[in-house]
């Protein structure tokens, strides 16, 4: 996991930081932190992100939006992408998969779910 | 053709002579094996026949051992999931208290009591109160997910929000109720919020989110540290906004004292 960056995009300070406590446990990771959808994709284009771990309810710009438009940009159509929500519902979680997100998580976490999310999505991208 | 001849019945005659040699030696083999074998090949025997029960054995001590080591390992695994377990924990009491005593905001130490319990405890509908000085009366300070919002000022006489708000009592519905109409009065979760003996708020908690079915450990742990931590912190909070607001009118005072008349 050296040398990766994970752009955490997270309106709540709280689960912010709980998002970046939790992923700092991956060995040699870096973790970058965005308040919502515009300030990740500002993020996006300033650093080499390897992952983007997404809520949906955010303001300015929410995470589906923000996943549309990843999807839509081809230098980062590829670029893994983990929704974390309290939208828990069936028909969220497909809209969330459908728009190019690779997993969907409800809240409240695991961590330990989390952590083998983000590790096999890692692994797949760089194989 | 009849040197053809005289090849053919030499080969045959050596055929023969092969065979015959062959059936002799069988015949002596099978002799010696009829009668018990000779004191040789019974010293092979007795000599295989302690090798063998010398590699049960060992086997049978290997597998007790693979048992054993079997055994630690699952011991190992369940520690492990205990202690992933406990971390997780501490992680989330670690970000929930420092988040609720980064700030001396009480609107702030709010929101971070309502992340609390959506981003960590999984509630879909809550509410907020402040226990005012009299009896059973509660000022509602924050609400989330509530179809309807609630009076400034609510009286609960009985059930658990009276239990949580004058005598300290938690409270936790179980099993919890299917979901359906919420009734501010029958929270599923009632949590005081207390300094010492002096109860200062409640946390009503009336829905899960969907994907949550149930109180979970850590939940406990959650509400254990917000009826200390949380009530500090709005209480800390609340006291910095009325002396800040208090010395500003102070200072505003002494300016019109201290301005030269005109």
């Amino acid at each position: 996991m050296s040398d990766t960056t994970l752009l955490v995009v997270e309106d709540s300070p709280t689960m912010r930081q709980l998002l970046a406590f939790t992923l700092k446990r991956l060995q040699g990771c870096r973790i970058l932190e965005a308040v919502d959808g515009v300030d990740a994709l500002k993020k996006l284009t300033t650093d080499r992100v390897d992952m983007v771990i997404t809520d949906i309810n955010m303001p300015m710009m929410d995470g589906l939006k923000l996943v549309a438009l990843i999807r839509g940009n081809p230098r980062m159509k590829e670029l893994p992408i983990v929704i974390v929500t309290t939208e828990g519902a069936d028909e969220d979680r497909k809209r969330g998969l459908a728009l190019g997100a690779n997993a969907y998580i409800p809240k409240p976490i695991q961590p330990s779910d989390l952590l083998k999310t983000v590790t096999s999505l890692l692994e797949t991208s760089r194989s | 053709m009849f040197s053809r001849a005289r090849v053919f019945t030499e080969e045959l005659l050596r055929e023969n002579e092969r065979l015959r040699f062959r059936i002799a030696g069988l015949t002596r083999g099978a002799a010696g094996g009829a009668g018990g074998g000779t004191g040789e090949a019974g010293d092979d025997v007795a000599e295989l026949r302690a090798r063998v029960a010398a590699l049960t054995r060992e086997r049978d001590d290997l597998l007790g051992r693979f048992e054993q080591v079997e055994a630690m390992n699952r011991n190992f695994a369940e520690r492990y999931e205990e202690i992933e377990a406990q971390n997780n924990q501490l992680a989330n009491l670690y970000v929930a208290s420092y988040q609720l005593h980064a700030t001396l905001t009480f609107s702030e130490v709010i929101d971070t009591v309502k992340e609390i319990l959506i981003n960590l405890v999984g509630a879909d509908a809550f509410a907020l109160f402040w226990v005012e000085g009299t009896k059973g009366l509660l000022r509602t300070e924050a609400t989330e997910g509530l179809s309807r919002s609630l009076p400034p000022e609510v009286r609960f006489k009985g059930g658990p929000l009276a239990g949580a708000a004058e005598r300290g009592e938690s409270y936790y519905a179980d099993p919890l109720p299917p979901p359906g109409r919420i009734d501010p009065a029958r929270p599923i979760a009632c949590i005081p919020l207390r300094i010492d003996d002096r109860i200062i708020g409640v946390v009503a908690i009336y829905r899960l989110l969907a994907q949550k079915a149930r109180f979970t450990p850590i939940d406990f742990e959650l509400f254990t540290l917000l009826a200390g931590h949380a009530a500090t912190a709005l209480f800390s909070s609340k006291l910095y906004q009325q002396s800040e607001q208090k010395l500003s009118s102070l200072q505003g005072f002494l300016d019109m004292l201290t301005a030269p008349s005109p």
